[in-house]
């Protein structure tokens, strides 16, 4: 502790902080630019300046450490002084364009101009100016604004991972940019337009769009991944105009993914917007009445051979009364998990609700962590930042994939296994852990050879003593393993790996709502809260070989999300009635019989359980576009009409209430451990014919409401294939070419090669998306069609569309 | 080989009247790394050193003077935790400074001998020699100094058998002005831009690559060996009881004799002038810049009367910095010598902190347009408050450096800035014009 004097008053602090630490503690006023708690300490803006009695100049309190008995004035004429040349400094080459500038309103050097600047300047000469640059679809530049401050660089040296903006020139020519002209390509990139405090860096979609001081704001919760970032909604008269992060320090700290923050555009695209059906060859719009009819008609003519999929970015809400609309008429099919591929799953798990198995905060403070079968940096940007943290502090955080997918930061070791060879290459690493923490090895595991599954044994060993030594170890299963045709058993091979190693396991669960559809019962073998209901089939049967007479599906498009596109496609035009309630146009809606208009996420109430187990609310923050309604609305008025009991509720807070039972009664809880799958796999290779496709999807092409946000999109930069270079050689293939990949139904698509030796040979990454549908199983295998019909396609694009 | 007086006993460039000097064996026929062995194998402790060192009361010559002595006792003790580095600032940017290019292109050994001995002093294993882009001459002596030396046993391990380690590498810079500040040296080292550092902490602490690091400027460590070998009271007794030791003056401007010039410290300015001939064509003296650009000038008659050492400068109003005399006859126009001055201020900032990035431009801007005559009679005022709003401000010296040209020039020749700014032409006359112009 040390005892220091702030304008004279006496405070006693903790040592080694710095001034400006203190006094925001104390609610001191100290005014900043370059200055940011989560960033290090750069001291160059001088704004903070204080006065140190005892020292000769005036000091930066972002970079002077406090000492017993020191005398600080923050409001001497000394400091006062300081800050006015400092403003009069900062805005002798400022534009002071405020009128047209986005960042009025919200800007800090106007706010701390009207504090400390002068009304008039003296300042003569010339002003500096400088060309923008064009850094991507998603931030907007007016460099000639620019303070220099290096909010922006630091926060990609330490936080993105990626060093992409930097200064270049020197003095008053120096410019903050991206080296030659590249994109920003950062999945956290939007989070430098909060940090500048000036126009520099602002929002391209948000351009002109609104003044902050004319929209209100509405706290929501993003749905897209399971980590649950806590962010605002602004509109202007019902017109969502962005979305900002909400400090939350136990889930998105202040930081807010690319894909959570510019998600909001697909509000006002693409959207349906009156109730639809099909009749006569073609879309009417029609009445709800005239839409409810048709819905109804037709789900009566089914009776219960009849299935239902709700998406895992839904509400729990949702989620209950999609099940309870179809376990009321009768069915047993319903599913959340429209990307699992195995179809055997609950035969083996029971429960695998994906939770992470503990507080998100604690992945920081983690000695050692393995990733099996994911790519967290794209499928989890903030969880994966949390790891990313533990490795600054020394962890040694490992992955285990069929490539090596982009990181932000170094893995321990980056295990790549052979094509098709997944479940051996855990179970290697499960038997060499059992050797590092001195156990037996099981015999399940016993003798199964690193080298065969593609993996150098020595590294498997450094691996596993990592994970045995440790204290604080997570064993985390990642999205792809959690999806892949042989989930069941990489699920319960990692648990073996997390129990030989006395590590934490969990999941790192896909959507925002993914443990929510296991909790809500939103899966064929459970009900609501692990109830007992007539087992059905998943998603992959009832959308393959099993297919339904009618089809109920709720936000989802399972025609591009599904495991197997074609074949669900084919289950689906062979039903007799399809009703699909949808924020967006999608392939699915497309063969729909009826469409059903309902609310995205920004208009609609309703909560969401994240991948650590939080239940949070969303709110919304507008009306829905058009005659959408809500879709826990439409499930009711379905059900209700249909004669479910149990459909009679009129407030959203009375399902909500069935969730929290529901949660309650599967005995979730907030950092909370997963069940134990309990299942002792055969590590079994897959082979077959043909490329190994990879499907690991991108992360601005991911969920139905992403894929219709157009600045993602343009960032996305469409499908592409990428392939060992050895592997394209083999094939005949060069980089900038299109070529016609061939799935196992028929289907094709062709699609521009991309060349990268991060994915090993014999295998092609092909995201799952709407331009690789046709190429059918997401985990399938592809063949590579006439090579001399190859043709060549323009280099950009395959520029952005790395992972 | 240049011409050095030879009625002052030489220290840093003692042994260049020879033509090879720069070779080991000339080095090595005058008595050379016979200092580095009296300290590696005559067991003398690393205390030992700092305090000769103290007791010679050597001061930095790289401009601020700091003891030598007392910056080496800041580096941790030696602890077995490795590495730690010695970092020779070779950059010299100043204008109108060029000892230390001397020293590296006649003297490379004796910079190497003290670098082997400071490297001990402070239990750094590994020096670094960071060489200002533009000299290349100096670089490739430096680096077949090196050479030369590790092929004779004199770098790398086990120095004459003391279980002591040393290794030196020569690091050339990119040509910045900024890189010779010392913690931006230590970034370009690293392979950044060269950016200045915050202190705290300082570079005994968290140096290159976060490592305890000291920095000293060439002529600093080529003095240390000389001290060992004579003992630092020899060396005290050679300047004043306040700065050991010789000093080069790198006189340049209006002379007859431009050059580089080794006396002691104390010597009255006076001397100095003479033995650079005086000023050229028996002209007045009007102004002196004694310790290059960044510190500030003096009127003729003031530095008349001054001695060239730390003290007796600092009495004058200015710094003897990094021992840059540049020289102003009558025929100068200061404020066209201070455009000229602030335009390379404004280049070389390097941008990182606000008072400097924006100000620079703004002091330059002003004075050109004064220069150019479009001055207005508030310039001046707002010339010495911008100055006051930099000068203390910023995370290094540059900004002081910035100032103190134009703050002096203003204390000392207002008139000529009026006259600049009233009558919108030169107040020395078109003959002074024309002559600058021909100088270039």
């Amino acid at each position: 502790m040390a005892e220091i004097y702030i304008n004279g008053e006496s405070y006693n602090v903790d040592d080694g902080q710095m001034i400006i630490e203190v006094t925001d503690q104390l609610g001191i006023d100290v005014p900043r630019f370059c200055y940011h708690r989560k960033l290090s300490v750069a001291a160059n803006c001088r704004m903070c300046l204080v006065e140190v009695e005892k020292m000769r100049k005036p000091v930066p309190a972002c970079a002077t450490p406090v000492s017993d008995g020191m005398h600080v004035h923050t409001h001497s004429d000394t400091a006062v002084d300081g800050r006015r040349g400092i403003m009069e400094f900062l805005l002798i080459n400022h534009p002071l364009d405020c009128p047209i500038c986005d960042q009025g309103g919200e800007c800090d050097l106007q706010d701390l101009a009207m504090a400390h600047g002068s009304s008039h300047s003296r300042y003569l000469e010339d002003k500096r100016s400088v060309e923008d640059a064009n850094i991507g679809p998603l931030i907007e530049t007016e460099m000639t604004r620019c303070i220099h401050c290096t909010r922006c660089v630091r926060f990609g040296e330490e936080v993105g991972g990626m060093m992409e903006l930097g200064a270049t020139f020197r003095g008053e020519e120096m410019e903050i940019g991206t080296y030659v002209g590249r994109t920003v390509e950062s999945e956290l990139s939007g989070n430098m337009i909060d940090l500048c405090p000036v126009g520099a860096l602002t929002s391209k979609p948000y351009r002109y769009k609104a003044r902050v001081w004319e929209m209100r704001r509405h706290d929501s919760v993003c749905p897209h991944c399971s980590v649950g970032c806590n962010l605002e909604i602004e509109e202007v008269q019902g017109e969502v105009k962005r979305t900002l992060p909400v400090t939350n320090e136990a889930i998105n700290e202040e930081w807010l993914c690319d894909k959570g923050r510019y998600s909001y555009e697909a509000v006002h695209h693409n959207r349906v917007e009156r109730p639809h059906i099909f009749r006569g060859g073609q879309w009417q719009a029609v009445s709800w009445e005239a839409a409810f009819d048709v819905a109804l008609n037709g789900l009566r003519s089914v009776g219960k051979d009849l299935a239902g999929v709700v998406a895992p970015t839904a509400t729990l809400e949702e989620q209950w009364l999609t099940q309870h609309l179809v376990r009321g008429l009768g069915g047993t099919d319903v599913d959340h998990r429209l990307g699992l591929a195995d179809s055997d799953f609950d035969a083996h798990i029971e429960d695998a609700t994906p939770l992470l198995g503990q507080p998100l905060a604690e992945l920081e403070d983690l000695d050692a962590a393995i990733v099996i079968g994911g790519n967290p940096r794209k499928d989890q940007p903030l969880a994966n930042h949390r790891l990313r943290k533990a490795v600054r502090k020394g962890a040694q955080v490992s992955a285990l994939n069929p490539a090596a997918y982009p990181k932000n930061f170094r893995y321990y070791h980056d295990l790549i296994h052979g094509p098709g060879q997944d479940a051996p290459a855990v179970a290697a690493l499960a038997a060499e852990v059992a050797g590092a923490a001195g156990s037996e090895v099981p015999a399940n595991v016993a003798g199964v050879d690193a080298a065969s599954a593609g993996l150098t044994a020595a590294v498997v060993q450094a691996v596993a003593q990592a994970l045995a030594r440790g204290e604080r170890v997570a064993v985390l299963v990642g999205t792809q393993a959690q999806e892949h045709p042989q989930a069941a058993e990489l699920i319960g091979l990692a648990h073996q790996v997390a129990a030989l190693a006395g590590a934490r396991f969990g999941y790192l669960a896909a959507y925002g709502n993914s443990v929510g559809g296991w909790a809500m019962g939103a899966v064929p073998h459970r009900g609501p809260g692990g109830d007992r209901v007539a087992r059905g089939q998943p998603a992959s049967a009832f959308l393959g070989e099993g297919g339904r007479a009618g089809y109920v599906v709720v936000g989802a498009d399972p025609l591009v999300e599904g495991a197997d596109p074609v074949a669900a496609r084919h289950a689906f035009e062979k039903a007799a009635c399809r009703v699909v309630v949808t924020t967006h146009w999608s392939q699915t809606a497309e063969e729909a019989d009826v469409v059903l208009p309902m609310a995205a996420y920004p208009e609609n109430e309703g909560s969401l359980l994240s991948g650590e187990g939080r239940l949070q609310g969303i709110h919304p923050a507008a009306e829905p576009v058009g005659e959408a309604r809500p879709a826990w609305k439409i499930l009711r008025v379905l059900g209700h009409s249909l004669g479910v009991p149990g459909s009679e509720f009129v407030e959203v807070a009375e399902i909500r209430q069935q969730a929290e039972t529901a949660i309650a009664r599967a005995g979730l809880t907030s950092g909370g451990a997963p069940a134990d799958p309990r299942v002792t796999p055969e590590p079994a290779s897959s082979a077959g014919e043909g490329l190994v496709r990879l499907p690991a999807r991108h992360i601005y092409h991911d969920d139905l409401f992403v894929r219709n946000a157009p600045s993602l999109q343009e960032q996305f930069g469409g499908m592409v294939a990428t392939m060992h270079p050895d592997t394209a050689a083999d094939l005949g293939l060069r980089e900038f070419t299109e070529v016609r990949f061939e799935g196992v139904h028929g289907g094709a698509e062709w699609l521009p090669v991309h060349l990268d030796s991060a994915v090993p040979e014999g295998a092609v990454w092909i995201p799952q998306g709407e331009d690789s549908a046709d190429l059918g199983p997401a985990f399938g295998r592809l063949r590579v069609g006439d090579v001399a019909a190859a043709r060549p396609v323009e280099p950009a694009a395959v520029q952005s569309a790395k992972g | 080989m240049p011409d050095y007086p030879n009625d002052y006993e030489l220290v840093t460039l003692a042994g260049t009247e020879r033509e090879d000097s720069h070779t080991l064996q000339a080095y090595l026929d005058r008595g050379g790394y016979s200092a580095a062995k009296k300290v590696l194998s005559e067991g003398l402790t690393r205390d030992d050193v700092i305090s000769e060192i103290k007791k010679a009361g050597l001061r930095g010559r790289g401009g601020a003077g700091f003891p030598t002595g007392l910056k080496w006792s800041f580096m941790p003790p030696a602890d077995g935790n490795q590495p730690k580095y010695l970092a020779c600032n070779a950059d010299e940017a100043e204008p109108g400074t060029f000892k230390d290019r001397d020293i590296m292109r006649h003297n490379p050994h004796q910079l190497v001998e003290g670098m082997i001995i400071g490297g001990y002093a402070i239990d750094a294993t590994v020096g670094y020699v960071y060489i200002r882009g533009e000299f290349w001459e100096p670089y490739a002596r430096v680096q077949a100094a090196i050479e030369a030396a590790y092929e004779a046993g004199y770098l790398g391990p086990n120095l004459f058998g003391s279980g002591v380690d040393f290794d030196l590498h020569t690091h050339r810079g990119g040509g910045a002005y900024i890189a010779g500040e010392e913690t931006a040296m230590l970034e370009s080292i690293e392979g950044k831009k060269a950016m200045p550092r915050f202190k705290p902490p300082f570079p005994a602490n968290y140096g290159i690559f976060g490592r305890p690091t000291t920095v000293n400027n060439v002529e600093t460590l080529a003095s240390v060996p000389p001290i060992i070998n004579n003992g630092g009271d020899w060396f005290l007794g050679v300047g004043t009881p306040e700065s050991g030791g010789t000093k080069i003056y790198s006189v340049s401007g209006h002379v007859e004799r431009p050059g580089n010039y080794e006396v002691p410290l104390g010597t009255p300015f006076s001397e100095l002038l003479e033995l650079a001939g005086g000023v050229r064509n028996g002209n007045g003296l009007k102004a002196v810049i004694p310790g290059g650009p960044s510190v500030p000038m003096v009127p003729g008659e003031v530095i008349m009367d001054a001695n060239m050492d730390y003290e007796s400068l600092a009495q004058a109003g200015t710094m003897l910095g990094a021992g840059s005399v540049i020289i102003m006859d009558e025929h100068t126009c200061i404020v066209r010598a201070v455009e000229r001055i602030a335009k390379f201020f404004h280049h070389e900032s390097c941008g990182q902190c606000t008072p400097c990035r924006e100000g620079s431009g703004w002091l330059h801007r002003v004075v050109h347009r004064i220069e150019h005559g479009q001055g207005r009679m508030e310039d001046l005022d707002t010339l010495l408050e911008v100055g006051s709003r930099i000068e203390g401000r910023t995370i290094c010296a540059f900004g002081d450096a910035e100032v103190a040209p134009v703050q002096s020039s203003i204390q000392h020749f207002r008139d000529e800035f009026d006259y600049h700014i009233n009558h919108k032409r030169c107040m020395v006359g078109a003959g002074a014009r024309a002559s600058m112009a021909q100088a270039g």
